[in-house]
């Protein structure tokens, strides 16, 4: 359903972020993006949503494709009306606006009021906490309530995709297992793919099909989830397993050959 | 006793329209965060193209003030067009900046157009006359005035409060981007913004006309009577503005009915002191949104 070829995104006409990033989602699929600080996971997110031009970023190579046409010029609201509908890192959110107004911001392109209603209803469905924080003032709800109430919101645009960027950040482990299995029964009872940006591998790879690593701007290694689990560089450089017994000057410098074989 | 009367129910006549022109600061710093020190020449602009109409072709007061808000909306679409668009996403700073600049522009058109001479607005077109009671004499400038800003205020706070438009227009102010990636056009909210903005300009200078006549100091009279209740009542609070409105009108009006003869000037300097303590006590004003902050 989305498919992205050999992405490039140019920051401000200088600053080259994006060196050839490729994936799909099928539909109704789910997939994680991984990758440490700076490797370009989120800047490749604001490149399906639209949200990169607003940010001075241009693509400038390489297509983003929903449903066999190419988006990657398209507005921003253009795209949210298509059925892309991006989850910010860092739980952003109208501050200022009551929970259901953030809801109802979210369902901003449905139609009709009914449909609006019918959407809510399912929101509070899944997230039953929300429906106990209607009038509350956003800004002040704590960051577990905050991240549901943004999922929530993204699920009012009557989503074919969300992409969620690091809805893990900052939030206790018990909480983190509750949204990512709601997230989880989203996709499967609603039919919406999901785009998931981690820097939770383990959490991530439970709950997805398929990944992704990227690094430096590139993807640069893919596979099913169950595989990539049980990879040796994934395992090393991202779940911060070893191999216990071995020799450490023997470790290092197999780690910086795998590690230059990766950044080449 | 009359005395005192009479200067607080003048003080709450003049305050509703002071809060009216603070209004109209309020809804472009709502939606769009820029706070406009154009918005009296914006003011100034209403009340002459509206003396235009009611002085030169002797049209009456009920037709000419809706035409009048009609051309200014207009001309604050063009503001937005050639100054604001172009900065969206610049910093607040910058954005203040180019308001200035933007008065002063305004202020060389008005200047070029009209000239320095007043305009006084015929009195006996409007829809409600004096009122006497007893001693106390209200004139159909502040009676209609103060009708006018109420309904308006109640207007503006239903539709920011409850209609879609309106809340999408604030949430736009807290973060365009994000207003955009859930499908809100953010250049035609910004467009409505100052349409309306200009509009309760326009309306609030054809009421200030009224209370003397319309000339070239009204811009900066104008601003420098709005500011203080928009600090006062909170820069993103239609309820705020009124209220606040009501109360420096009143503090004025009674600082002219009792010091004025001892002290000339007062009145002008109320209004500043009680900016002032309300900046020092209370920085987001009556009901103004605080800054939200998380430990």
């Amino acid at each position: 359903m989305l498919v992205i070829q050999n992405l490039e995104v140019v920051y401000s006409d200088v600053i080259w972020v994006l060196k050839g990033v490729s994936l799909e989602v099928p539909e109704k699929g789910m997939v994680c993006l991984l990758g440490s600080n700076g490797a370009g996971k989120s800047t490749t997110l604001k490149a399906v949503s639209g949200v990169l031009k607003l940010e001075w970023g241009k693509v400038t190579g390489g297509f983003i494709e929903f449903e066999g046409q190419r988006i990657q010029t398209w507005k921003t609201q253009d795209i949210a009306q298509a059925g892309i509908i991006q989850c910010f890192e860092g739980r952003r959110l109208f501050e200022h606006l009551t929970t259901e107004e953030n809801l109802r911001m979210g369902g901003y392109l449905l139609p009709s009021g009914a449909e609006l209603k019918q959407r809510l209803d399912m929101v509070y469905h899944y997230f039953p906490r929300l429906p106990l924080l209607t009038n509350r003032i956003s800004g002040y709800l704590s960051g577990g309530e905050q991240q549901m109430m943004v999922i929530g919101r993204a699920l009012m645009a009557r989503p074919k995709i969300m992409l969620l960027d690091e809805p893990s950040l900052g939030l206790a482990p018990l909480l983190v297992a509750e949204i990512f299995k709601i997230v989880q029964n989203i996709n499967r009872e609603e039919h919406v793919g999901v785009l998931l940006v981690e820097q939770n591998t383990k959490a991530a790879l439970a709950i997805t099909n398929y990944g992704y690593v990227m690094e430096n701007g590139r993807t640069v290694l893919e596979g099913e989830a169950d595989k990539l689990k049980t990879n040796e560089d994934v395992k090393e450089f991202y779940l911060g397993l070893t191999q216990i017994g071995q020799r450490k000057s023997f470790r290092d410098s197999k780690f910086y050959k795998r590690r230059k074989r990766w950044l080449a | 006793m009359d005395v005192l009367i009479q200067a607080i129910l003048d003080g709450v006549c003049v305050g509703a329209i002071y809060g009216l022109g603070a209004m109209g600061l309020v809804v472009i710093q709502k939606s769009s965060g820029v706070f406009n020190l154009a918005q009296g020449m914006l003011m100034m602009l209403g009340g002459f193209i509206a003396a235009t109409m009611a002085v030169k072709m002797n049209l009456p007061m009920w037709l000419v003030t809706p035409l009048c808000m009609i051309a200014t909306a207009l001309v604050g679409l063009i503001v937005n067009f050639l100054v604001m668009r172009p900065l969206a996403g610049e910093s607040a700073f910058t954005q203040l900046m180019a308001t200035i600049g933007l008065l002063s522009i305004l202020y060389g058109i008005i200047m070029a157009i009209w000239g320095t001479l007043p305009y006084i607005y015929p009195s006996d077109i409007m829809p409600l006359g004096d009122l006497e009671i007893g001693d106390i004499l209200l004139s159909s400038a502040y009676i209609n005035g103060f009708i006018i800003a109420v309904i308006a205020c109640i207007v503006l706070t239903l539709y920011y409060q409850k209609s879609k438009e309106g809340t999408a227009m604030r949430a736009t102010s807290e973060d365009e981007e994000l207003a955009a990636s859930v499908g809100i056009r953010v250049t035609k909210v910004l467009k409505l913004t100052w349409m309306i903005g200009a509009a309760c300009a326009a309306l609030s200078g054809v009421l200030f006309g009224m209370l003397g006549s319309v000339n070239y100091m009204l811009g900066e009279i104008g601003l420098m009577a709005i500011i203080p209740v928009l600090v006062f009542g909170g820069l993103e609070s239609f309820v705020g503005a009124l209220l606040a409105g009501f109360i420096v009108g009143i503090a004025t009006m009674i600082a002219g009915a009792y010091l004025e003869v001892t002290l000339p000037g007062v009145m002008n300097v109320v209004p500043l002191v009680i900016m002032l303590v309300v900046l020092i006590f209370k920085p987001y004003g009556l009901f103004g949104e605080e800054r939200i902050e998380r430990i």
